[in-house]
């Protein structure tokens, strides 16, 4: 079964929203028990993936390495020959490593709890969650894809349905909203397609390409001998050009002896657009596309409009998975198939990494709407995810996917407790409550726990991620130490806008807006605890024993943080 | 002289043979106007099985053609036949099939009843008029076949006989008869230079290159080779010869719209691509029309997304996403390359699926329920999920979106602009590039808007839909987005055999 195991992860939803649709509508009650049987299983799923997968000294670290990703399915989808051009190769190629695995640990976790949240779901439940399911498997599909087509379709493909879950079930504004989400991210989308375009191209499938030229009868043959007679050739230009079998194979597109002489993304024989290199170009285009998603000041517009009228599972998914496909797209796209593009513009993604930690700090504090706070400390927390990235150093791009990881889960609970709150009273204005510590007081734990978690408070995971990045920062050669000491000023302000939030809405004497309104603040029910408190246990897990994390994905973030180096300067000595 | 009449008799004889395809249009047209006469039947349905059948007869004879593979000159040069023109006859051909089956289903509650023969008369006459365009290879012959064309059109364009359409039916005439004008004075201009009529000669080429042969561009020969152009551009309603597009296809019959934002528009792309591969002169043409095709393909872009943008008719929205669609298609055209070519082949058949599903849509809605205003759409999707299902695959489909075809196409035809720019290098091309994918984005914004109205917008009450759940339309439709979603996955069907076109240009 393993050798199908993210196939599985990626189809059982596809099925269970086929179930849904076909379900008549009288037993619409039962859909919600599809959707949590699903995530369930994926749970599962992602258990026998963790238990599975080798970490530690030796282990495959994936990253550039085709052979040293793990689970790997990989399948010809769509071959075209085109004459001159060569051939146009999409495959079906599933494989994780630790980057990508602690990802879809995260998903699956935040889509069951994205169910159980939707369990009060009463409005046209057959579309919900027909497309809550559809959004879950291209969610897991964006994370597996090793082949750069297929992780674009599955990161197009989930626009549709987060359209319409904002569009159609969300808030007063959710016209508005939910275009406005659509249009920054396929505008996103959009430059991301440019340079996969230009990638594939550039770039050729040495493998194939051997076979191609009958070296070999069949690809499984090939040796890394022939691989580097194959580049050789291709690097004098002794490969006719018909015969270039080219690729939208990710692992392909990190070695640079793949790339085609004189192409547009060419390591040998560079072009230059307007006075810029342009593999640097590309760099940039492929971090303006998934900076929108992540998001990033001053791209970050459509977060907090999508946030606060977005229905609470929705928030739910958005902060706790959507987001970080930015990053790892960053990470698995920009920085690997570009990696000078990531040493030549640390100074800009570091900076703009401060720049989203402070600003969206501030907006949070003066954030009147208990949501739009949540929302625009996520834009901050964000921020220390691209600190950690443009340091360049193992502990920074740790502690950066730490930082994912960790935001995941704790965002999920702060929106989740926004999602209470909005229950009970349809209304999360922060100065239309306070003293609700006398009536909720289980409630109140929680929000602090909660609280405290994402403020960075010792024991929980977002300080492991922080200090982890503070770490990287400190210690890179590549950011200005400005950034690390300036960066800090980000936790002093989380600290203050969620202490004051405490005291506005929890502390002192009980008061509300409306008086019926009390009455209907009743502290936390069961179904809430089954979210919330594996979240708070997950929380403090991760807090405590950082090695469930660090020991999966040490290995391919050092190896990675070398090859970006050393292939980043090698690449920029070319010039 | 007796001799060579003789022999161009014969050559006409034998080229017969390869004019299956036509000549059972031709006995078609002929035969429906003659039932119409002696049996002067009401109804409409011998006219459609008629119709129906001479396409069948129509397929049969165009995949003998393919499977003969030709590369022939015919009718003492007239004509060309290759591959290149018989995939193009294939679509005008899946294009009329069509057509025939939606106008069927929108006549029988129709106002036309005594014109159901001149109907569909004109529909094949149309188709004709296309298939020759598609193989001409002389100037006078394209000539007449766009008139062929163009005349069937302006009457289709009136067919609801009101006064709505007979304004944009004359509009129509008026700016398409200007424009023949204005083409055959060019044409007349080019054989001033170049003492030939057939593009495909050598002569052709010859006198293009000997006129420009000083380095200095000759203007007149320019303002001549712009004049016909013009006249192509006009057909694939390009800017800024567009202005006729949207009035014609808000006004028209939905079924005749359809046709023309296909059938005769990728007429117009089989012979603009013959005829700028000519004066493109290998690269030799003192003015670049690469440069200029890239001005009009983005001029077309961008007035076609961002007027659709502001339009609240669903027909009418539809026309400036056809005029969108061209820009795109002109995309393939800047490539200058074959695979470009495959690529506005592939394309085309996809836009065909694309938008003839759109448009029975809205012929569907508007038959039914009385709606042509994209608010009147309020609430559809919620009432008719499935219908809205397949509405909202075809606007994703025409954006340009996964998982559908709409994607595969403009995927591969902006990788056929990024190998010619690859290949030459020119920074204006990378420009286009993005300038092209960003409308993509705008162009969301309006197709999204009736998936919006559908699901978004709360059903009126009184709306009765029962009878637009029950129409037979709807498997059509499926069928149709069944094959764009198809062709996403598979997209080496289509592609397969457009590998094997030759371009005997």
């Amino acid at each position: 079964m393993n050798q199908y195991l993210l196939s599985l992860l990626i189809f059982i939803p596809l099925l269970a929203a086929a179930i849904v649709v076909l379900l008549p509508k009288r037993l619409e009650t039962l859909y919600k028990y599809v959707a949590l049987v699903a995530s369930l299983l994926q749970v599962v799923l992602g258990i026998t993936l963790y238990g599975g997968f080798q970490a530690g000294k030796g282990s495959p670290v994936g990253i550039n390495d085709e052979s040293a990703f793990q689970f790997v399915e990989k399948l010809d989808w769509i071959t075209l020959d085109l004459g001159r051009l060569g051939k146009l190769s999409v495959d079906y190629f599933l494989g994780v490593d630790g980057v990508s695995i602690t990802m879809v640990l995260l998903s699956v976790i935040v889509l069951l709890v994205g169910v159980i949240s939707s369990w009060n779901m009463t409005e046209k439940l057959k579309g919900y969650f027909g497309l809550y399911l559809l959004l879950n498997a291209s969610i897991i599909g964006c994370f597996v894809a090793l082949d750069f087509l297929l992780f674009y379709l599955f990161f197009e493909f989930m626009l549709l349905p987060m359209y319409f879950l904002i569009g159609i079930w969300g808030g007063p504004r959710k016209d508005y909203a939910s275009i406005k989400f659509f249009l920054y991210t396929l505008l996103g989308s959009i430059f991301i397609l440019i340079v996969m375009i230009g990638l594939y191209n550039s770039t050729i499938d040495p493998a194939a390409t051997a076979v191609e030229l009958s070296f070999v009868s069949d690809v499984s043959q090939v040796t890394p001998e022939i691989v580097s007679n194959i580049q050789g050739m291709l690097k004098q230009g002794r490969i006719a050009e018909q015969n270039l079998v080219h690729t939208f194979n990710m692992v392909h597109m990190t070695d640079m002896n793949n790339f085609i002489p004189d192409t547009f993304f060419a390591v040998i024989g560079k072009s230059v657009v307007g006075g810029l290199d342009a593999r640097l170009i590309g760099f940039l285009l492929l971090f303006v596309g998934f900076a929108i998603k992540v998001p990033v000041v001053p791209v970050h517009t459509w977060l907090p409009d999508a946030h606060v009228e977005a229905p609470t599972p929705i928030s739910v998914i958005l902060a706790g998975i959507l987001l970080k496909i930015g990053g790892y797209g960053l990470i698995r796209t920009a920085y690997l198939i570009f990696p000078e593009g990531g040493v030549h513009y640390a100074w800009l993604v570091g900076l703009l990494g401060l720049i989203s930690i402070i600003y969206g700090a501030m907006n949070a504090l003066s954030s009147k709407d208990l949501k739009k706070l949540i929302a625009y400390s996520s834009v901050s927390h964000m921020g220390f995810v691209l600190l950690g990235l443009a340091s360049l150093t193992s502990e920074g791009v740790g502690g950066a996917i730490y930082q994912m990881f960790s935001h995941g889960v704790i965002s999920s609970m702060l929106f989740l407790i926004a999602g209470v709150l909005y229950d009970r009273t349809h209304d999360r204005m922060i100065e239309n409550y306070s003293g609700l510590a006398s009536k909720m007081p289980r409630f109140t734990a929680v929000v602090v726990i909660a609280f405290f978690a994402s403020l960075g408070l010792p024991g929980f995971s977002g300080f492991i991620a922080e200090v982890l990045v503070f770490l990287g920062a400190f210690s890179s050669g590549m950011i200005p130490k400005w950034m690390a000491i300036t960066a800090t000023l980000g936790l002093l302000l989380s600290a203050a806008y969620y202490l004051w939030t405490i005291q506005r809405m929890f502390f002192g004497k009980f008061s509300v807006r409306f008086e019926n309104w009390s009455a209907s603040l009743t502290d936390l029910g069961s179904r809430e605890y089954i979210m919330l408190v594996p979240l708070i246990v997950l929380t403090l897990l991760l807090g405590i024993f950082p090695h469930f994390i660090l020991d999966m994905i040490n290995a391919s973030v050092s190896h990675l943080v070398t090859f970006v180096t050393n292939t980043g300067a090698t690449i920029n000595q070319f010039n | 002289m007796g001799s060579s009449l003789k022999l161009e008799l014969s050559i006409i004889q034998e080229s017969l043979s390869q004019f299956y395809p036509e000549l059972i249009l031709s006995g078609a047209i002929i035969l429906l106007v003659l039932v119409d006469l002696i049996l002067k039947r009401k109804g409409q349905t011998v006219y459609v099985a008629m119709a129906l059948a001479s396409l069948s007869l129509v397929f049969v004879s165009l995949v003998t053609q393919w499977n003969q593979d030709p590369q022939v000159s015919l009718f003492l040069g007239m004509i060309s036949l290759d591959r290149f023109a018989i995939i193009f006859k294939v679509l005008f051909a899946a294009g009329t099939l069509l057509t025939v089956f939606a106008s069927w289903s929108y006549w029988n509650k129709g106002q036309i009843r005594e014109k159901h023969a001149e109907y569909y008369t004109l529909i094949l006459a149309l188709a004709l008029g296309s298939f020759l365009l598609a193989m001409a290879s002389n100037l006078l012959m394209i000539y007449l076949s766009v008139e062929v064309l163009s005349i069937s059109a302006y009457v289709l364009t009136n067919f609801s006989f009101n006064r709505k359409t007979s304004e944009s039916a004359m509009k129509y005439v008026l700016f398409g008869g200007l424009s023949s004008g204005i083409m055959i004075y060019g044409i007349s201009l080019l054989y001033g230079f170049t003492g030939t009529l057939d593009i495909t000669s050598g002569q052709m080429v010859a006198g293009l290159l000997d006129q420009s042969s000083t380095g200095e561009p000759n203007v007149l020969l320019i303002i001549a080779i712009i004049m016909v152009l013009g006249g192509f551009l006009f057909k694939i309603s390009s800017a800024p010869f567009h202005i006729w597009t949207p009035d014609v296809y808000e006004t028209a019959p939905t079924p005749v719209v359809a046709f023309f934002s296909i059938v005769p528009k990728l007429a117009g792309f089989a012979v603009l691509l013959k005829f700028v591969l000519v004066i493109h002169l290998y690269g030799q043409s003192p003015l670049d029309w690469q440069v200029m095709l890239t001005v009009i393909s983005i001029a077309t872009l961008t007035i076609g997304n961002f007027s659709a943008l502001f339009q609240k008719n669903a027909k009418r929205m539809l026309a400036y996403s056809s005029i969108a669609h061209s820009g795109f298609i002109l995309v393939g055209v800047v490539a200058f390359s074959k695979f470009g070519m495959q690529t506005i082949l592939f394309y085309g058949g996809i836009y065909l699926l694309m938008n003839f599903a759109a448009f029975l849509i809205v012929q569907m809605i508007e038959r039914r329920t009385g709606a042509v205003m994209i608010e009147e759409y309020k609430g559809l999707g919620r009432q008719l999920p499935f219908l809205g299902a397949l509405m909202l695959i075809v606007m994703i489909a025409l954006t340009g979106l996964p998982p559908t075809a709409g994607f595969t196409a403009k995927l591969l035809i902006f990788s056929a602009l990024w190998d010619t720019y690859d290949q030459i290098g020119d920074n204006y091309l990378f420009a286009f590039l993005i300038i092209g994918l960003l409308n993509t984005v705008v162009s969301l914004f309006y197709y999204l808007k009736i998936p919006y109205f559908m699901f978004f917008k709360p059903q009126k009450a009184e709306n009765d839909v029962s009878e637009l759940k029950s129409a037979k339309e709807n498997y059509l439709i499926a069928i149709l987005v069944i094959m764009i979603l198809l062709f996403f996955f598979k997209p080496d069907w289509l592609m397969g055999y457009l590998q094997n076109v030759n371009f005997g240009v």
